[in-house]
């Protein structure tokens, strides 16, 4: 799964780069690639400095939703069996206190392909307490920003997408500097602070209904328009800090995240285009618990976001249990709440929500590899909705189904 | 060969690979008891568990003298490591194997350097002032230093 494009994109739409650099960065995206390939055929795996570590992950998975289209579902009950996805990391230590690492990401989702390096950081240690890193790194917020797409790292396919969907509150990376650090061993303190740039999707379908008699006029509901509510939104001079507390009783920890930043206007509209209204900050705040032991794991989350255009509250909380050595069964459920300043015509008030269930069962054939299925129950139509132009078509006749169901079926490894 | 089956081809190898790590077994069919090490220069006798841990899990990296710590792990399919990582880590082999994978994709750490036998750890500890190790309780750790794990 993968919900944000990647961030070396960012990074040239952040430039209004050329076609020219574009090319240059596409090749340097192909020549890291080779670089991995090459440096995994001939490097020992040992870590010491010098040498290059190269670990991996990837995902296949075939959906089926029944209404409407969602995570590896496309909807109508028909079949998407193209979802894959597959990550290269790579990490070295040229001198004892300097490290650098990169992830090269490769995915085909609904025949599209992308190739994007998402992460590239250099991070210089001061000591175990203080390292300093630059570049583009894992955004460190709650249980799952850093490991978005680590499939053998959580008891479903896909995370929790009330929490890290595609609702503008939770970023993959960040491009900026960062601080972090350890300290303890009983109690032990993990935290992290970071300024930069961050890119957001959101996915805000409920803006073509804003009543009339708000005073906001409506956006377009054609393709463009469609567009319009499902875009890349870019965060400048964003602060944003994570601690993550461990306590002496194995597997139990707690953390609380946050990140201020300043959303960023649209340059250049087109003419008869309105600029974007002045823009106040979006804050986002967020606490997380997790037990985790052998044969149980626990997680919830709680995020709380307040945005240009209203306020969010998400939550989960899924619970696994390892059973005959290879067998796992889990359940979660989230749901997630818009809260926009404008008001919104009835008919489309299931816009503003979603709530799931989801019921697995996952077979591991090994720590690094697993096979996973599970039964996905949606209501409320914020992240599940008509594509395309048929929307506003869809909500004024009445016909908005808010319930869809997903089941999936898939694979992921790390190693 | 189009991109998707590219993609196919690189998840289905990927994938066997990681199974058959799985499949290798320790020949040794008794119970693995271990011993801690250190170099014989380090003047530490003994470590509360959760400092062990600590180092082991890479949430600490230095000795109590700010000298760098440098812990050896044995190798994943050993009944040593399966030995260690219950009674020290107060974790199975695959718990600490999602650690390590939750620290490598989020940037923070890599795993600890594998040996892939005791005669290794030994010859790593006995050169190295910082390192730590841990070998079979059988094992001739004459050139090496065995400390206490206090609870």
């Amino acid at each position: 799964m993968k919900v944000n494009t990647s961030f070396a994109e960012h990074a040239l739409e952040r430039e209004n780069v050329g076609p020219k650099e574009r090319v240059i960065m596409s090749n340097l995206q192909k020549c890291t690639a080779l670089f991995v390939l090459v440096a995994m055929c001939s490097s020992s795996l040992a870590g010491e400095t010098g040498e290059v570590v190269i670990h991996g992950t990837g995902s296949w998975a075939v959906g089926n939703s029944d209404q409407y289209e969602y995570l590896q579902g496309g909807g109508e009950g028909s079949n998407q069996w193209q979802n894959i996805d597959f990550m290269l990391n790579l990490s070295s230590h040229p001198y004892e206190n300097l490290r650098i690492g990169a992830q090269l990401w490769y995915e085909i989702e609904s025949e599209e392909t992308e190739v994007a390096l998402e992460v590239a950081f250099a991070e210089w240690a001061f000591s175990e307490v203080h390292h300093l890193r630059a570049g583009l790194s894992r955004v460190p917020f709650g249980i799952y920003a850093d490991i978005f797409d680590i499939g053998t790292l959580r008891p479903f396919y896909s995370l929790p997408q009330s929490v890290y969907g595609s609702n503008g509150m939770i970023p993959e990376g960040y491009a900026g500097i960062g601080l972090w650090g350890q300290l303890g061993d009983g109690w032990h303190l993990v935290y992290d602070l970071y300024v930069g740039g961050m890119k957001t999707r959101d996915m805000d379908m409920y803006m073509m209904f804003i009543d009339a008699d708000s005073g906001a006029a409506p956006a377009d509901g054609d393709e463009g328009g469609m567009a319009e509510m499902s875009r890349d939104r870019f965060l400048d001079d964003v602060v944003g800090g994570h601690i993550q507390i461990s306590t002496p009783w194995d597997g139990l920890s707690f953390g609380l995240s946050s990140y201020v930043g300043k959303p960023r206007a649209e340059e250049d509209p087109g003419e008869g285009e309105s600029e974007d209204p002045i823009w106040s900050d979006q804050e986002v705040y967020g606490v997380q618990l997790e037990y985790m032991s052998d044969a149980l794991l626990l997680r919830t989350e709680y995020i709380m976001a307040d945005k240009n255009n209203g306020s969010i509250n998400a939550f989960y909380i899924e619970l696994a249990h390892r059973f005959l050595e290879h067998w796992q069964l889990a359940g979660r459920f989230e749901s997630i709440e818009l809260d926009p300043d404008l008001e919104i015509d009835a008919d489309a008030l299931s816009l503003l929500d979603h709530e799931e269930y989801v019921i697995g069962i996952n077979y591991w054939l090994n720590p690094g590899a697993v096979v996973k299925l599970a039964f996905h129950s949606i209501s409320g139509n914020l992240l599940t909705h008509p594509e395309g132009g048929e929307i506003r078509e869809v909500v004024e006749a009445g016909n908005l189904d808010n319930s869809t169901r997903l089941l999936n079926l898939g694979v992921q490894f790390s190693f | 060969m189009k991109a998707s089956s590219l993609g196919l081809v690189l998840i289905v190898a990927a994938f066997l690979s990681c199974g058959t790590s799985a499949a290798q077994e320790s020949e040794s069919g008794r119970p693995a008891t271990f011993v801690l090490i250190v170099n014989k220069t380090n003047p530490t006798v003994s470590l509360g568990r959760s400092r062990v841990v600590g180092l082991f899990l890479k949430k600490s990296s230095e000795w109590d003298d700010g000298s760098p710590a440098r812990p050896v792990d044995q190798a994943k399919d050993s009944l040593l490591r399966e030995a260690f990582s219950k009674d020290i880590l107060h974790k199975s082999v695959a718990a600490v194997n999602s650690y390590w994978q939750q620290q490598i994709f989020s940037g923070r750490a890599v795993p600890l350097p594998e040996l892939a036998s005791d005669e290794e750890v030994l010859a790593h500890v006995r050169l190295n002032p910082g390192a730590i190790g841990y070998v079979s309780g059988d094992a001739n750790v004459s050139a090496v230093k065995v400390i206490g794990v206090d609870e």
